[in-house]
């Protein structure tokens, strides 16, 4: 295995990834491990389960590259370690073995959905739709504070480190963006 | 259900969103970086600070334990919730040979059965690897845990106190760390404990039944998942060699020598899932250092595809 390089692009990694060559796992825990890893515990809570969440999206990542050709690694990793995160997490919640912070940031998001009735559309379908309808409405601040917290489930003190923001303002963006969201939902006859 | 439904839909999220996010994201993370050097150095007095009461907590409760080691053990007459499981102990010397005669013998069969099992139906044209990591990883936590018990009663029996297999000792916890990823472990590990527990405080012979612990139970959940893992391609030997470290850590696979890539450590570095490719195949393979139980049983497994 030849020498670790720290300042691999994502299409030199890709390329890796495309010529079979094994040294792409380890340049992509290089590159991202730790970040992957902070995805991971983001969700569950546990360093344990965290890593080994991390190890399988290596693992997924060497399967499907190729045919898959992600345009931002970055992003294609993400999604990756956030499904395993959450297939680790429905499997701890059916057994109760998750650790009480998980999924926090979700539990704000209860009362943007109303239970309604019947006529309301319940799938999660309706829901993507009207989250990414208001996404192209939202300012990139607003999708990324919202994407942080909801998506990627960051402590709120993480996302006022890289917002700028204090903890209190960053609390209140998300309580308009919640309010946005819940309005826009609401219009498009989405609820639970 | 609410929280369900967010989270598939979330999934869904169109990927520019996504793609904006980690862009804004490197650049954001750039930027909290260079703001955050100004609270270094409060910070690192934190750490010190902390670290400091954090050695000053172990070590008063090193002298308390020390302390309490020292007194005899009371038996609790009342029922047998978690406060009457410490400490531990075994009244006679008898009750010593027969738990440790108890945990050998059904580590020896656990160890026969489970090679016997593996090398009977393990199809390299049929199996893949992911099956064969399954064996494995299924396999080496029992006799893992079986063999500490086993040492540690051997150092409690040479009069080490300290070693009393105490409800809150070291293999204990560490099988509590071990909850969240290996059910098994712990149940297994538990019920073992607990029944230990309860047959010395109600003063009778100790006696454990490992009827509890059926093959079943070694597979858990998300073991079975890995089963099922798209591996193209299946290890023709597995032979292990296992360091101490995981810079040193490498399986001979055929006639070739493999550097692991990564590994999932146990919080004390024993117990390791570790990533190795063969031939674009990547295998995680679980394994216990120190085990020579496992390194036998793989030599053995070795030889037999040879």
């Amino acid at each position: 295995m030849s020498d670790l390089q720290i300042n691999r692009t994502d299409a030199e990694i890709i390329a890796l990834y495309l010529e079979r060559d094994e040294q792409a796992i380890a340049e992509t825990d290089l590159k991202y491990g730790s970040w992957l890893l902070v995805v991971a515990y983001n969700i569950l809570h546990n360093y344990s389960d965290s890593e080994e969440c991390r190890n399988d999206t290596y693992l997924s990542a060497w399967n499907h590259i190729p045919p898959d050709q992600p345009q931002v690694l970055q992003a294609y990793l993400l999604r990756l370690t956030r499904n395993h995160a959450l297939d680790r997490w429905r499997l701890l919640h059916r057994s109760k073995r998750i650790s009480p912070e998980a999924m926090v940031p979700l539990y704000e998001l209860e009362n943007v959905l109303q239970d309604h009735p019947a006529e309301a559309k319940m799938d999660s379908a309706a829901i993507a739709e009207g989250i990414n309808d208001w996404m192209a409405a939202a300012t990139p601040r607003q999708r990324y504070i919202f994407l942080s917290r909801y998506y990627c489930m960051r402590p709120l003190k993480d996302i006022a480190e890289r917002t700028g923001l204090s903890v209190p303002g960053v609390k209140k963006a998300l309580a308009k963006i919640r309010q946005e969201l819940k309005e826009r939902l609401t219009q498009a006859g989405v609820s639970l | 259900m609410k929280t369900e439904k967010w989270m598939e839909a979330f999934t869904q999220i169109k990927n520019e969103w996504i793609e904006e996010f980690v862009r804004t994201d490197q650049a954001a993370e750039q930027k909290a970086r260079k703001t955050g050097r100004r609270t270094v150095s409060l910070g690192r007095w934190m750490t010190v600070a902390m670290n400091v009461a954090a050695t000053a907590v172990v070590v008063l409760t090193g002298i308390w334990l020390f302390n309490q080691s020292q007194k005899l053990p009371e038996l609790s007459t009342g029922g047998v919730g978690t406060e009457d499981l410490y400490p531990i102990c075994f009244e006679t010397e008898a009750d010593w040979v027969d738990y440790e005669a108890a945990l050998e013998k059904i580590a020896a069969e656990r160890i026969a059965r489970n090679a016997e099992w593996v090398l009977e139906d393990y199809d390299p044209e049929r199996d893949s690897a992911a099956w064969l990591d399954v064996c494995l990883s299924a396999y080496y936590p029992w006799t893992r845990w079986d063999l500490l018990a086993i040492e540690k009663l051997r150092k409690a029996r040479s009069g080490d106190s300290a070693m009393l297999p105490r409800y809150n000792d070291e293999a204990f916890k560490h099988s509590q760390m071990k909850w969240s990823s290996n059910d098994g472990v712990r149940r297994a590990f538990w019920l073992s404990m607990y029944s230990t527990a309860f047959q010395s405080q109600l003063g009778s012979s100790v006696r454990i039944d490992y009827t509890y612990l059926e093959p079943e139970a070694y597979l858990y959940p998300d073991l079975k998942a890995d089963a099922s893992m798209p591996l193209k391609e299946i290890v023709d030997t597995l032979g292990a060699a296992y360091g101490k470290k995981c810079s040193s850590v490498r399986v001979s696979l055929g006639d070739r020598t493999v550097d692991a890539l990564t590994r999932r450590s146990g919080d004390n570095g024993e117990n390791c899932i570790y990533y190795f490719l063969y031939d674009n195949v990547l295998v995680r393979i679980s394994a216990a250092c120190g085990n020579d139980a496992l390194e036998a049983w793989m030599a053995a497994l070795t030889f037999q595809r040879k």
